[in-house]
């Protein structure tokens, strides 16, 4: 009996360490969205094939009859009648260094690795980035540089990141970063990373965007570069954070608290 | 007048009044528990939601009385699944979990190790018997353990049991027993 007892307490305090972080708060209402979507799809889904025809003829009708819808449809590309000549002008004032803040001469650099669709990433900028960077990049003793991380498993990260490329090379990466992780859940489920961004940037500057997303064949030269980096460093998690100190480079990956982030820098400015 | 299609989607307002009411019940700690079994809160929370998309696409389940303990129950079975998905390649190579705690990164990196070592022993263990020792971790009583697995009440204790001795063994032939105790 004592034995059995000793048994049980023995692996009740194994499986204490699977315990997840008390800080870590499932996001129930992106998930309940989702679900809502889902089943509002397969709703559809499911009107049966007569319906489905009356759709599909109305469909070819209004695409045989009317034209192209000035505003994007669901991805925001393959808009037609954007400017091109804004996009050249947008690159002409591209900004080299958007992806990078604080100061060049702060001994400690960060580098996030992040993807748009991550819920994860989503908690990390959202809840912990801000406070962070008051603390520690807007003071000069951190550099943050933003690393693209586009999952494959994410249909819609690639064009979030152009999308915030493209900003980015306008002054605004920072607004349409913010945006797009702290709206996640909504252009997440249908693909209107459009809709997102079009509400932090001014209406010009949105159309040299949508311009940009289209067409700038440069757009995701950052990407790759990023994407080369994390196949060097065998990266496979989002978020990932590489502390850059003295030369050596130290991998945390996961959605670090505060606490955490503090206490990595202070062990590197300590030593 | 009341339509048939009125009616239709009366009830499919019903049924999804109904299944938001369950959902905001258990969404969260059906989550921490898939989260103790994988390593990614994301996955977690995918394996979450896959779980109470297949609650809410079945209403035996959700008039059955049980809803709770077949949540967990199917929400453990897809971790564990994942997780023997993921084994293989856990044992290959030495990864941070996400989950950091709040002390020195060495003793976050010992945490990350210790909690692997957990999940591949669960995932080595015959099945039925993780599910017993994850749904008595997550507080369920033993007579929603046996609704959840179909089990005789009378006998979960013995079958938890069991299930415990399994593990301990098979930890110890794995890793040898913890230094620290």
């Amino acid at each position: 009996m004592n034995d059995e007892l000793s048994t049980a307490q023995w692996v009740s305090r194994r499986m204490q360490v699977l315990d997840p972080d008390e800080v870590w708060h499932p996001k129930t209402a992106a998930a309940l969205a989702k679900l809502r979507w889902r089943d509002s799809k397969r709703r559809t889904w499911r009107r049966g094939w007569v319906w489905s025809f009356a759709t599909t003829a109305a469909c070819a009708a209004v695409l045989l009859g009317v034209p192209a819808p000035a505003k994007c449809a669901i991805a925001g590309v393959g808009c037609k009648g954007l400017a091109p000549a804004v996009a050249a002008s947008a690159g002409s004032h591209a900004i080299a260094n958007y992806k990078e803040s604080g100061s060049p001469t702060a001994p400690v650099t960060i580098e996030i690795f992040s993807d748009y669709e991550c819920p994860a990433c989503a908690h990390f900028f959202t809840n912990v980035f801000p406070q962070f960077e008051d603390e520690y990049v807007k003071t000069g003793k951190v550099r943050v540089v933003h690393r693209d991380f586009p999952l494959s498993q994410h249909p819609y990260s690639r064009l979030a990141a152009r999308y915030a490329n493209a900003a980015g090379q306008l002054g605004h990466y920072n607004d349409v970063v913010m945006q797009l992780f702290s709206h996640q859940p909504e252009w997440a489920a249908t693909g209107n990373v459009d809709a997102a961004v079009a509400q932090v940037l001014p209406p010009a500057t949105m159309q040299q965007v949508r311009a940009m997303v289209e067409k700038d064949p440069k757009l995701d030269d950052t990407v790759m570069s990023d994407l080369a980096i994390v196949a060097k460093e065998q990266l496979n998690q989002t978020p990932t954070i590489v502390f850059v100190y003295k030369g050596n480079r130290r991998k945390v990956t996961g959605p670090p608290t505060l606490a955490i982030l503090k206490s990595f820098i202070s062990e590197m400015l300590a030593q | 007048m009341e339509t048939l299609s009125g009616t239709v989607e009366a009830s499919a307002a019903d049924e999804q009044t109904g299944f938001e009411s369950v959902f905001h019940r258990h969404y969260e700690s059906v989550a921490r528990a898939v989260a103790r079994i994988v390593r990614d809160t994301a996955r977690a929370e995918e394996i979450a939601a896959e779980t109470f998309w297949k609650f809410w696409r079945n209403p035996k389940v959700s008039e059955s009385g049980f809803a709770a303990a077949w949540l967990y129950k199917t929400a453990i079975r897809m971790a564990l699944d994942d997780l023997k998905k993921e084994a293989r390649r856990l044992r290959r190579e030495s990864v941070q979990a996400n989950r950091l705690p709040a002390q020195t990164p060495e003793d976050a990196h010992a945490a990350a190790e210790e909690r692997n070592r957990v999940r591949l022993v669960l995932a080595s263990l015959d099945s039925r018997q993780a599910e017993l020792l994850l749904l008595r971790n997550n507080d369920l009583s033993y007579a929603e353990v046996a609704a959840a697995l179909d089990l005789n009440p009378a006998s979960v204790g013995t079958l938890i049991g069991r299930a415990q001795q399994a593990f301990r063994k098979e930890y110890v032939n794995q890793y040898g027993e913890p230094k620290y105790e």
